[in-house]
This record gives C-alpha cells, sequence and structure tokens, in this order.
C-alpha cells in the first residue's frame, strides 16, 4: 500500500518545505516525520520520501541505511537502547545488557514477540559519567544496577 | 604565473600556484600513494593514503585535497607515514581476494600493495566463499569483492555522467557500493559509459571483454594503445583504443582530450565490434546477373570506372551523382568532391548533411556568412543561460549533453524547446513542449516577446546588425498568444523564456535535427540566429548559436566540398573556382549541381543514370522509402563503398568496393565546433579493404584522371586541401598531433578560433535581421491520420546502426521502439512491448510500442535504426524550401496494435 503521511503531519512537512533551501535538504527530517508515523522505514515509505522531495529511490536508501536511528524493520512499541561504549563497558553495560536479554527472552537486535520491546546496543550516549546507562525511548536510565534494571524492563513490559 | 617556492623532504622545489600537493608531486615525479583520487573530480580524501607532513601543522594532512603553499616544507615517506600507510593498506586488503592482485598486476591498488609489501586476503578465512560477481552487463563486470570504497565510481557516475547510478548502502564495515537501490547492472539507471570502469583502482569494475582476457591469459592490458577520435557523433571525443592481437579490445577516453576531457558515451567506449563483425566485406563484389559475385580488385575497379565512365560518354557527367560519407575523413570527402568535378565533370556530389544540418549550414550562412558553429563546447561552461532547439543531447551527443546537464544541475537557467520530455527537458527551468512543425512561430515569439519587453542590446543591434526595422515590422503578429495557440504552449512560458534568454548574458544557443528537418528547416535556423543577434549574443564567449552536429564528420563533408553549390571550406563556386583550378591543374564545371533529394527525383525521372556511394545507406535513410526505391532502382549503375552489405547495395547496387574502417586508417575528422582532429590506424585494415581515398584514386587513375589523384599518404591530400582553403592553411598534421585545431586558423602560427564573428562577419561587419514567414507542414493530424509522427536516435544505436548493429548495444535497448502516450495507449489498447503498425499515406512499418509520458497525447516517436522496420517508409515527401532537406520530423500516422509476427 502506498504510504501517506496524516492530514497534520502533511502539514508539517509544507511547513518544513519552507525552511530548507532545497528539498533534498529535507531528506532526514522527513523521514523522522514518517517514521514517528510508522514505526519504521519500509520500502513504501522511502518511495514517498523519494517522489515528495524529486529523488532517486536510491538515494533515500543510502541515508537511511546510514543512520542507524531509522529502522529498517518494524520495532516495538518501546525501545530500549544499552551503551556498550569503553566507559559504559568498563563498569558493566554487558551485564546490563545480557540481564535484558535474559528477561526479555530475545537477542539484542531483536523484538519481544508481543511487538512490546526492542533490545538495542548504542554507541556511546554521552552519559558516560553516570555509567552504566540506557535510553529507553526518549528517557535516560543512569548509574544502573540490577535491580533497577529489572523494575524498568518490568514497567516497560507492564504499560 | 609566477611559481611558488616550497621545500619537499629538505630540498627546495616549485609548484604552480592553485595547485594541490598531490598535483605538484605528481608533476615532480614524487607522487605519494593515492586511490580515492582521479583529476576528473573533485577531492574526498576517503583512502588516506596521500598524506604527507607539514611543518609546523600538527597532523598529517591528505595531499589530494590540501592546495600549496609558498613557503611549505613537506615531508612524503617519513617511517611514521610509510607505516601508516602500511596499516591502512593491511585494513583494505583484509577481506581482498589474493588472485585479483596476481592476475590484474597493473590495477592502481595492486601496485600499491606490491610496493608496500602488503599480501592481500590476511583476514579471510579459509573456507571463505566468493561472492558472485554481476555479469548481467554485457560491457561492465562487477565484482564487488574486489571494492576498496573509494567512491571513485559514485562521484564519476554523479559530477562526469550525471546519471546517479551507484549508490552507498550502509556504514562502516558493512558499507556497500551498489547500483541504484541493488538492482542488477542491467537492470540499473546504468548508461553504459564505462566512466566508472574506466576510474575503479581495483577491477571491481571492469570491461567485460578484459575482464574475460585477464582469466584466460593472467595478463590484461593491451599490447599497444593508439589514440584516436570517436568515429560516431559530431562531437568529437577522443579516445585511447587498446589493441590486443591486432584487436581492437577495449577502447578508453582520453584524460587530456580538448572536448571529451576524460569521458566518452557507449558507443565510443564500447562500440568497436563492428570492426571484426562477422557481416563485414573485405573483398570487392561485382554483381553479375543479379548475384554478387566476388572478383579482383582490379576487376572491380575497371568494372566501376566503366560504369561512370558510359554514364559520362552516352548521358553526359551531369548524369552521374557522387555521395560523400559523413563518415569518411575529410581527405576522402575532399577527394570525394574533387573526383566529381575533375573526374566526372559535374557538381552532383552531396553528401548525407543534406539530410540533417544542411538547413544549419545554410540559414547560419545566409545571416553571418559562415555555415558552422559560431563558438564551442567549452562555452557551456562559460554561458549564464542554454537555449536547446530540437536537440536531445544526453542520448545524441552525450558528452556535450552532460556538460550540459551539470550546468542546469548547477543552476544554470535551461531552456528547452522541444515536443518530447526528455532528459535535459526534465531539468529545464522553462520547456516549451510545442507541436512539432512549429519552431518558427515560437522563435519569432520570444524575439517580439523580447523587442517589446526593451530586452534588446541595442549597442549590438545598432552597430552589428542591418534591417532591425524591417524585422521588428514583420514580427507584428507573432504575440506570444498568437504563436502560444499555434505551438501549443503557454504564451507565459514564452515570455519567461524570453526574458531569461535575453537578460543572461551571455546566453547560448543549440539546435538539432528538431529544428532542421521541417520544411521550415532553414528559416527556424534564420530565426534563431535573429534572436542570437537581438541580444547581442554573437562573437561572444558564452554566446552564439551552435548546431550540435549529428555523425563524426558531417560537417567536414561538406565542409570539403561535398555540396552542390560549394567547393572546399564550404566557399561558393564562383568565389573559389579560380583558386581550386590552379591548385587542381583541371577546370571545375559550373552548371549547377544536384542535391541528394533532386539526385533521387532526377534518377526517377530517368536522366541520372549513375552513382558512386560512399559510406551511406540513401535507401534505409531517405524519407519516402517506396520513392527512393523507385530511383535507385531505375539507375543504371550504382557503385557502393561501404564497411557492410547496406540496403541501398543489396537491392540496387552493382559494384560493391570494401572500405576500411576509421580505426584501419589514418586521416582527420571535424567536430561540429570546427575543431580538426587526427584519427589514427590501430589494426591491420581487414582482408583486401582500402581505405576510401585510396579506392578514389584507383577509379580517378582508371579513368584517365591519375595524374590529378597522386598522393603518397592521407596527408598529402590534407596539405593540398590547406592550398585550396585559406582559411585552415595554418592547420597541419603535426600541429594537430596533441590536441586538434579550430578553424578559422590562417597560418601557423594562428591558435585557432573557438568564437566566431567577434568583430565582423564574412557578410560584412554588420549582418542582416531576417525576415521570416511561416508556411505550416502539409502533414497535419486528420481523421483517417491522427498522430503526428516525429523520429530521431537512441542514446544506444547510431543512424542506419550499420556499426552500433554489429556490437551488443543491442542488449541494452532495442533500435525499433515507437513511443506512445499513455492515455492514448490504453485508449487503443496499446501495452508497453506490443508490436505496433504505424501507417501513413505514403506506407507503413512496424516497431515495438514503449508506453512513456515522454510525448504528448496524438504524436508519436519513432527511431529509425532498425532495417527490417524501415521506418522511412511512412514518411513523408515534404522539403525545407531552402536546402530540399526532408522533413522527417512531422508525418501524419495512425497507429495500431499488430499481430505479433517476426521478432
Ligand atoms: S567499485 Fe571500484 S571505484 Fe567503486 S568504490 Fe569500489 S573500488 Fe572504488
Ligand atoms: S557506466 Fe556510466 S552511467 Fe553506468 S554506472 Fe558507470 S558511470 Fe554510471
Ligand atoms: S560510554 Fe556509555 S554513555 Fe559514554
Ligand atoms: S588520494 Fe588523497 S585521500 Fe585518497
Amino acid at each position: 500500500m502506498p504510504f501517506a503521511l496524516t492530514p497534520e503531519r502533511e502539514r508539517t512537512f509544507q511547513e518544513l518545505l519552507t525552511r530548507y533551501p532545497t528539498k533534498m535538504a529535507l531528506t532526514i527530517p522527513l523521514l523522522q516525520l514518517c517514521q514517528e508515523q510508522h514505526g519504521w522505514i519500509s520500502e513504501e515509505v522511502m518511495l514517498f520520501v523519494a517522489e515528495r522531495l524529486d529523488l532517486s529511490a536510491a538515494h533515500v536508501k543510502g541515508v537511511v541505511t546510514f543512520y542507524t536511528l531509522f529502522n529498517q524493520h518494524p520495532v516495538g512499541k518501546h525501545q530500549v537502547w544499552v551503551c556498550k561504549t569503553l566507559p559504559c563497558a568498563l563498569r558493566g553495560a554487558y551485564d546490563v545488557l545480557h540481564q535484558c536479554e535474559k528477561k526479555l527472552g530475545i537477542k539484542a537486535g531483536e523484538t519481544t514477540s508481543n511487538g512490546q520491546i526492542t533490545l538495542r546496543t548504542a554507541e556511546c550516549l554521552a552519559s558516560c559519567a553516570t555509567a552504566p546507562m540506557m535510553q529507553v525511548d526518549k528517557e535516560y536510565f543512569e548509574d544502573l544496577t540490577p535491580e533497577r534494571v529489572d523494575e524498568i524492563l518490568r514497567r516497560l513490559q507492564e504499560s | 604565473m609566477m611559481p611558488l617556492k616550497i621545500t619537499i623532504n629538505g630540498t627546495g622545489a616549485e609548484a604552480v600556484p592553485g595547485s594541490t600537493i598531490l598535483d605538484t608531486l605528481k608533476a615532480l615525479g614524487l607522487e605519494v600513494p593515492n586511490l580515492c583520487h582521479d583529476k576528473r573530480l573533485e577531492p574526498a580524501s576517503v583512502c588516506r593514503l596521500c598524506e604527507v607532513l607539514i611543518d609546523g601543522v600538527g597532523r598529517p594532512v591528505c595531499a589530494c585535497s590540501t592546495p600549496v603553499q609558498a613557503g611549505m616544507s613537506l615531508w612524503t615517506t617519513t617511517p611514521a607515514l610509510e607505516g601508516f600507510r602500511r596499516t591502512m593498506l593491511m585494513l583494505l586488503s583484509g577481506n581482498y581476494p589474493p588472485e585479483a592482485v596476481e592476475q590484474h598486476p597493473d590495477k592502481p591498488f595492486h601496485r600499491v600493495l606490491r610496493a608496500y609489501g602488503v599480501a592481500a586476503g590476511s583476514a579471510l578465512d579459509a573456507d571463505h566463499s566468493p561472492t558472485v560477481p554481476d555479469t548481467t552487463h554485457p560491457y561492465i563486470h562487477v565484482d564487488m569483492s574486489r571494492c576498496i570504497r573509494c567512491y571513485r565510481c559514485v562521484r564519476i557516475c554523479e559530477t562526469l555522467q550525471g546519471q546517479f547510478v551507484w549508490k552507498i548502502q550502509n556504514r562502516g564495515t558493512a558499507t556497500v557500493v551498489v547500483p541504484d537501490s541493488g538492482s542488477t547492472l542491467l537492470e540499473s539507471s546504468c548508461v553504459s559509459c564505462g566512466a566508472c570502469v574506466d576510474t575503479c583502482p581495483t577491477g571491481a569494475l571492469e570491461d567485460a571483454a578484459l575482464a574475460a582476457i585477464g582469466k584466460a591469459s593472467r595478463a590484461i592490458e593491451p599490447d599497444v594503445w593508439v589514440r584516436t577520435t570517436c568515429p560516431y557523433c559530431g562531437t568529437g571525443c577522443e579516445m585511447n583504443v587498446g589493441v590486443r592481437d591486432d584487436k581492437v579490445v577495449v577502447s578508453r577516453p582520453v584524460l587530456d582530450a580538448p572536448v571529451s576531457k576524460g569521458h566518452l558515451c557507449v558507443k565510443g567506449r564500447y562500440g568497436t565490434a563492428f570492426i571484426d563483425a562477422a557481416e563485414r566485406i573485405t573483398s570487392p563484389m561485382v554483381r553479375r546477373k543479379g548475384t554478387w559475385v566476388t572478383v579482383s580488385w582490379d576487376d572491380a575497379i575497371t568494372a566501376a570506372a566503366e560504369a561512370l565512365t558510359k554514364a559520362i560518354k552516352t548521358t553526359g557527367p551531369d548524369s552521374v551523382g557522387v555521395l560523400g560519407s559523413s563518415r569518411a575523413t575529410n581527405e576522402e570527402s575532399y577527394l570525394a568532391a574533387k573526383f566529381a568535378r575533375v573526374v566526372v565533370g559535374t557538381n552532383n556530389v552531396d553528401c548525407c548533411a543534406r539530410v540533417c544540418h544542411g538547413p544549419s549550414a545554410a540559414g547560419l550562412g545566409i545571416v553571418f556568412g559562415t555555415g558552422a558553429a559560431t563558438n564551442s563546447f567549452d562555452d557551456i561552461e562559460r554561458t549564464h543561460a542554454i537555449l536547446l532547439v530540437g536537440t536531445n543531447p544526453t542520448e545524441n551527443h552525450p558528452i556535450v549533453g552532460n556538460r550540459i546537464r551539470q550546468r542546469a544541475l548547477a543552476g544554470v537557467p535551461l531552456i528547452v524547446v522541444d515536443p518530447r520530455r526528455t532528459e535535459v527537458a526534465r531539468l529545464a527551468t522553462v520547456h516549451l513542449m510545442l507541436r512539432p512543425g512549429t519552431n518558427v512561430p515560437l522563435l519569432c515569439a520570444l524575439a517580439k516577446s523580447i523587442i517589446d519587453n526593451d530586452l534588446v542590446d541595442h549597442a549590438f543591434v545598432a552597430s552589428r546588425t542591418t534591417d532591425f526595422n524591417a524585422y521588428k515590422a514583420s514580427l507584428a503578429q507573432w504575440t506570444p498568444e498568437h504563436a502560444a495557440n499555434i505551438c501549443g504552449v503557454s504564451a507565459e512560458d514564452i515570455r519567461r523564456a524570453a526574458r531569461i534568454y535575453a537578460t543572461a548574458r551571455p546566453a547560448m544557443a543549440l539546435n538539432g535535427l528538431g529544428l532542421t528537418e521541417h520544411i521550415q528547416g532553414t528559416d527556424g535556423v534564420m530565426a534563431l540566429a535573429n534572436l542570437a543577434m537581438l541580444t547581442g549574443n554573437v562573437g561572444v564567449p558564452g554566446g552564439g548559436v551552435n548546431p550540435l552536429r549529428g555523425q563524426n564528420n558531417v560537417q567536414g563533408t561538406a565542409n570539403m566540398g561535398c555540396e552542390p553549390a560549394r567547393l572546399t571550406g564550404y566557399q561558393k563556386i564562383n568565389a573559389a573556382k579560380t583558386l581550386h583550378e590552379q591548385v587542381w591543374g583541371a577546370p571545375v564545371p559550373t552548371s549547377p549541381g544536384l542535391t541528394l533529394m533532386t539526385m533521387l527525383d532526377a534518377a526517377a525521372a530517368g536522366q541520372l543514370k549513375s552513382m558512386l556511394m560512399i559510406g551511406y545507406d540513401v535507401y534505409l535513410s531517405s524519407p519516402n522509402a517506396h520513392a527512393t526505391a523507385k530511383a535507385l532502382g531505375n539507375l543504371d549503375s550504382l557503385v557502393v563503398c561501404d564497411l557492410f552489405m547496406t540496403a541501398s547495395a543489396q537491392c540496387f547496387g552493382t559494384v560493391f568496393l570494401p572500405v576500411q574502417s576509421s580505426f584501419e586508417k589514418d586521416g582527420t575528422f571535424m567536430n561540429a565546433e570546427r575543431r580538426i582532429q587526427r584519427i589514427r590506424r590501430a589494426v591491420r585494415p581487414r582482408g583486401s579493404s582500402k581505405s576510401d581515398w585510396e579506392i578514389l584514386c584507383l577509379l580517378a587513375s582508371k579513368m584517365g584522371a591519375g595524374r590529378h589523384f597522386a598522393y603518397q599518404d592521407a596527408e598529402a591530400i590534407w596539405n593540398e586541401v590547406r592550398a585550396v582553403w585559406p582559411v585552415a592553411a595554418g592547420i597541419s598534421w603535426p600541429r594537430i598531433e596533441n590536441a586538434g585545431l579550430q578553424w578559422p586558423c590562417p597560418t601557423d602560427d594562428h591558435p585557432g578560433t573557438e568564437v566566431l564573428h567577434s568583430s565582423s562577419f564574412p557578410v560584412g561587419v554588420r549582418a542582416a535581421f531576417q525576415r521570416l514567414e511561416f508556411h505550416p507542414s502539409g502533414e497535419q493530424s486528420s481523421a483517417e491520420f491522427p498522430f503526428i509522427l516525429n523520429t530521431g536516435r537512441t542514446l544506444f544505436h547510431f543512424n542506419a546502426a550499420t556499426m552500433t548493429g554489429r556490437t551488443r548495444n543491442a542488449e541494452l535497448e532495442r533500435d525499433d521502439l515507437v513511443q506512445i502516450h499513455p492515455g492514448d495507449a490504453s485508449r487503443l489498447g496499446i501495452r508497453d512491448g506490443d508490436q505496433v503498425s504505424i501507417e501513413s499515406r505514403h506506407g507503413q512499418f512496424r516497431g515495438t510500442a514503449t508506453v512513456t509520458d515522454t510525448v504528448r497525447k496524438g504524436e508519436l516517436f519513432s527511431v529509425f535504426h532498425n532495417v527490417a522496420a524501415l521506418v522511412n517508409n511512412a514518411t513523408g515527401t515534404g522539403r525545407d524550401s531552402n536546402t530540399h532537406t526532408p522533413e522527417y520530423k512531422v508525418t501524419a500516422v495512425r497507429i495500431a496494435r499488430a499481430p505479433a509476427q517476426r521478432t
């Protein structure tokens, strides 16, 4: 099915159009709008973006595959990102990750079968002073302990 | 400019201001390794191998992207730098197939690996599975296991070709380079120019022909490289052909070529297989009792000479016609023109310029006095606006087209006048999608709009032109509204286009056959010349009126005197007669000669008895094929010089003389910007074939005129051309050894002329505005024939496909396509790929439908490359009133689905 923006997002897009020097410059903002609506970037979404911005679908695909924040597959309702860069790693990031994998019954990169949670790893999220840490949707959880991780995941599963 | 003083590795050196450190090191023979650099591209600095140290700069910098500065002290090979390079090479080559290094030792990447003693494949598992190469494309072999992600292919496809095929996906170690969104190369939007192959430093992208040789022999490089000029269109690109075992195995762009600047299109790059096509004819033949019989050269020349002599003796010299070839060299065309005048004694000599740009030469000749492009291709980069009239340059003159496309992408305003939505039209600021056959009203309305809005260059009009007031009065009826009605475009667009063209000084006009192949062809060209004068765009860099000539040497052939009313240098007969008679030592006939079209008329009427047809398939390419057949069938004799058994020879020929291709002989071609460039023998002549000039000399001598045709070689012929054409007297072969020269170039120290008419015209200081009347085409759509058919070429095929038809280009695109608008197609139940039959009141042909919005409703566009389809069965009898150039672009037809039959 061809993809289309909701009328409200369409208005946002039209307004963005006036703010950028070229249509191509809107590739990322428009992809973000689409992902917000659709949850991930499907082939249809790429075609839609290409058409609206006079770009080739191949160009859009290049952008989508470059940025890890664009989901190339359907994802869960919530996103859990465990930072695994050096400072976090030294402070037990892999324990946090394994605990999550065990508790959710999935590996990093996968989504729970009820479609509730996607678990991923991230490069440094710039909160090293409070390592280990993880990001849940748009929120940071820092100075993690096994108890806190349990608690966070339990609340997520219930939400 | 004063050179800069710098220090390299502790030693003083000089550098050219504005160059990069890498350019400087290369010039001094101190090149550092570099893999992502190509001088045709902006630096990207992704391989980091070229890093050098500069005293006082804390970190290493990339030589390829850093400009030199006075006083710089550089270090290029410190142990730290060399260690760094070795590490980078190990990272690049860890997963790289080691056998590739051995197989193709000369690839830049492999040379660097060897120089640093780095073994490829160190990180590969013993049981790694090799990636499967993409072998779908007939010319380009893709093996991405050899990709080192230098992105040269991505960049060259964008900035040289403008095609945007190669794309980068993913990031980090997962990065891959793929065509489009990851299709095979054949299915992708690739146009097969081969630029990516030419730049790839590893062989990930390789010419399929070389990939094949490499496997068999473990060595890939040809034995010799020969620099020559492309045998296809009038752009005049230069190529280096690689020869191995006397075969052309590869053709690569010449980096410092003045026109093509290191680029080629699919025809020049890959279209050389015709040289050794199985159907090539390499022994002379004579038709006896209806069948072709192979004979000796002597017998063949005797038969040809007897046939011509018989006609001369019994019905007079004017019962013989000679057709020079736009595929032949200047030297050969000059001899063809001389043969007609001196040996036969007639002015009945013409060439295929008659059916293409005759109106451009005539129109510009009438207005300015020189029947050639006023400016040069380099003006494309100098101009501030581009006006394209009836030309589809990205397909028909791809290297020029690419340069125009790059300018449009960079924001230079582009106006396209074309009934079809071509690639350039899709990029246009204003696309005037006019009805076929309405160029004159449109161009007149542009002029009127310029005058009415006072955008005229009054200074130029006052000092360099005459007849302005009469011209202005003659435009009275051509309001944008009136023209818009006739042309089927909006009046507002006409005004916009007029404003852009008139205000962006300089503005450059280029035209193609869409302007000339009409009954108002010459008028159209003059209307365009009027526009250029009105806006002061004549005699200035970045301006002018520039016909994009169709064939490699069509500019040259007419210019060499294959024109009934003109002698060498497009000089009028009475003006140049004395000089020619002096040099030739023979009289020049004065009776008016016949054009190709009137020769056919005369043949049909029984007045023309014999024809010498050099490298030109008249039957296939002339309009109204039934009439052509009647004319050619009426001849007593037809002597054909060609590479292949053309349709004309097959049906009507009596003697066949096999010629050499441009890769087998020496000579010169003249491109569309008046540049004379060398072609060179790269392989031995095939079989017993002879060059056209040798054949003409043999014929002349058999006919008793040998003393006028005694030449040592092609260069001697050229030197005679210089004697009869003072304007080009300064162009000697030694001078054009490395780069061609543009005439006028009257003396040995003259640099050649990029821009004509800067201070005066051959017709005087002032040129006259031309008043034009519009007479619509007789071909109008009707209930019976509701469509207007337009004909033309595509990227992958060339004219009668004599050459491209013998290459693998056929695998890239069909040669019998007929474009139809989706609305019309669905109404008539025609789907993409269906066989269709097209019929006019003159005849009928079949083709394969392409459903596309490139054409407007009610219009069709057909390519004319397919011999069997014979599009010219349907084209009509209309001719330009001035030059007799046929009206190929407008024929009323009907179209229907045809039951599938032959393939
Ligand atoms: S295919 Fe060749 S040119 Fe393209 S990125 Fe890979 S190595 Fe470079
Ligand atoms: S051959 Fe030319 S058009 Fe095709 S991918 Fe390579 S650079 Fe692009
Ligand atoms: S390393 Fe985890 S936040 Fe920086
Ligand atoms: S050549 Fe300079 S970084 Fe590759």
